[in-house]
């Protein structure tokens, strides 16, 4: 009977897992099959979309306007420059914190953290003006570093629990085997903490990848990534939805696939620390 | 080679001694033991000897040289440590090589390619 109960209960979950994952999926698949519908076609109730007729010319129109490869490059370049030299700072800080922790390092973490509840556009004119005078304005090495500091935190304190995992006596054999900070670092607490460091560097890749208010403000046009390419086809011209569709698609799609293919890194990188 | 001496060395965590002044002469050979219930010190007095923390006051001394504020990979001194013996990460070949000095594991990781073929890294 016990066992009868508990088959029923494994359904029911598997049920509501499944619904659940399908309501969140669900914006993604309606931009998608939008996507494939004709401008007309595409404002009409869900059940005319779904009926209509399916056509390509969305994607065909999109990369004849805009550039889809370049926006691509500025996004890779951006996403994969922030999260490289935010782990390069961040590995160092997060070992000082997680090895010798001082009075106050605790404090300093929920400090770090704490720049992440302050809302982007309380500094935006501030870092607008800087980026004028500093000429950075539209450009990717401007993009790299503001990016680089608004996730640096969120890379600290993920490497700070990773880190904490790791037994500090393993450290200090290092240390008495001659192994110099530097050494110590590089050959015995990275490959110790691959898993944790790779999971990290995905989670920051996509959130560089995502992060818009930054990048449609300090952008215009030679810098500018995905996007600010999805962007370019909101409002200020009508609503084109089947085109804002495909531009969607088209922007995460390497994102999503890069995101599927290392979602058991990502689950575990998330999770990790938080089950004790 | 080989003497250790403890000149008035103490050790206080947050105001709290945990060593009180220790004079202490290790010689050549010699085979010493540290006997005391859990949290008397004995760990953290290995820990001064060896470098890995930095004693209150006092001084330590390795071949009647000031070691102090010697780090820890300069004292030539070794330690086995309670849990961790081995670097899970490494080959075999590798945890015996990491002790030895430091010029000596960069040239290992040149000819490592050439010496895997020989078998040496299971």
């Amino acid at each position: 009977m016990a066992r009868s109960v508990s088959t029923q209960r494994k359904t029911f979950n598997t049920v509501l897992a499944w619904a659940v994952g399908l309501v969140i999926f669900f914006p993604i698949l309606w931009v998608f099959i939008l996507s494939l519908k004709a401008e007309g076609d595409a404002i009409r109730t869900p059940f005319e979309v779904l009926t209509s007729g399916w056509t390509l010319e969305n994607y065909t129109v999109v990369q004849e306007r805009s550039n889809y490869s370049r926006h691509l490059w500025n996004s890779v370049i951006i996403a994969g420059g922030s999260t490289l030299l935010g782990t390069l700072i961040a590995v160092p800080a997060a070992w000082s914190m997680a090895f010798v922790p001082s009075k106050r390092t605790k404090d300093i973490l929920m400090w770090m953290l704490s720049t992440k509840m302050l809302p982007a556009v309380g500094v935006l004119y501030p870092i607008y003006l800087m980026f004028i005078k500093l000429g950075l304005l539209d450009t990717r090495t401007g993009l790299v570093i503001v990016l680089m500091l608004i996730n640096l935190p969120i890379i600290i304190w993920m490497l700070y629990t990773y880190f904490k995992e790791i037994p500090v006596d393993i450290l200090e054999a290092a240390r008495m085997d001659g192994a110099s900070l530097r050494e110590e670092i590089l050959y015995v607490l990275t490959p110790m903490a691959i898993p944790g460091i790779a999971s990290t560097i995905l989670l920051n890749v996509i959130l560089a990848w995502n992060e818009a208010f930054w990048t449609l403000n300090l952008t215009a046009a030679t810098a500018a990534p995905l996007t600010a390419f999805i962007a370019s086809y909101s409002s200020p011209e009508g609503l084109f939805y089947a085109k804002l569709s495909a531009a969607s698609a088209m922007a995460i799609a390497p994102i999503l696939v890069m995101g599927w293919f290392s979602q058991k890194q990502l689950v575990r990188g998330l999770t990790f620390g938080a089950v004790k | 080679m080989g003497n250790i001496t403890l000149k008035n060395v103490t050790k206080s965590f947050a105001g709290l001694q945990v060593i009180p002044p220790l004079n202490l002469e290790i010689g050549e050979g010699e085979f010493v033991v540290f006997v005391g219930p859990s949290g008397c010190g004995k760990s953290t007095l290995l820990r001064l000897i060896a470098g890995l923390e930095d004693v209150t006051s006092g001084e330590i001394l390795i071949d009647g040289q000031d070691a102090t504020d010697v780090p820890p990979a300069k004292r030539r001194l070794a330690m086995v440590f309670r849990s961790y013996a081995l670097y899970p990460h490494m080959t075999v070949r590798k945890n015996i090589a990491f002790p030895c000095a430091w010029p000596a594991w960069t040239r290992l990781r040149r000819t490592r390619r050439s010496r895997m073929q020989r078998g040496y890294s299971t």
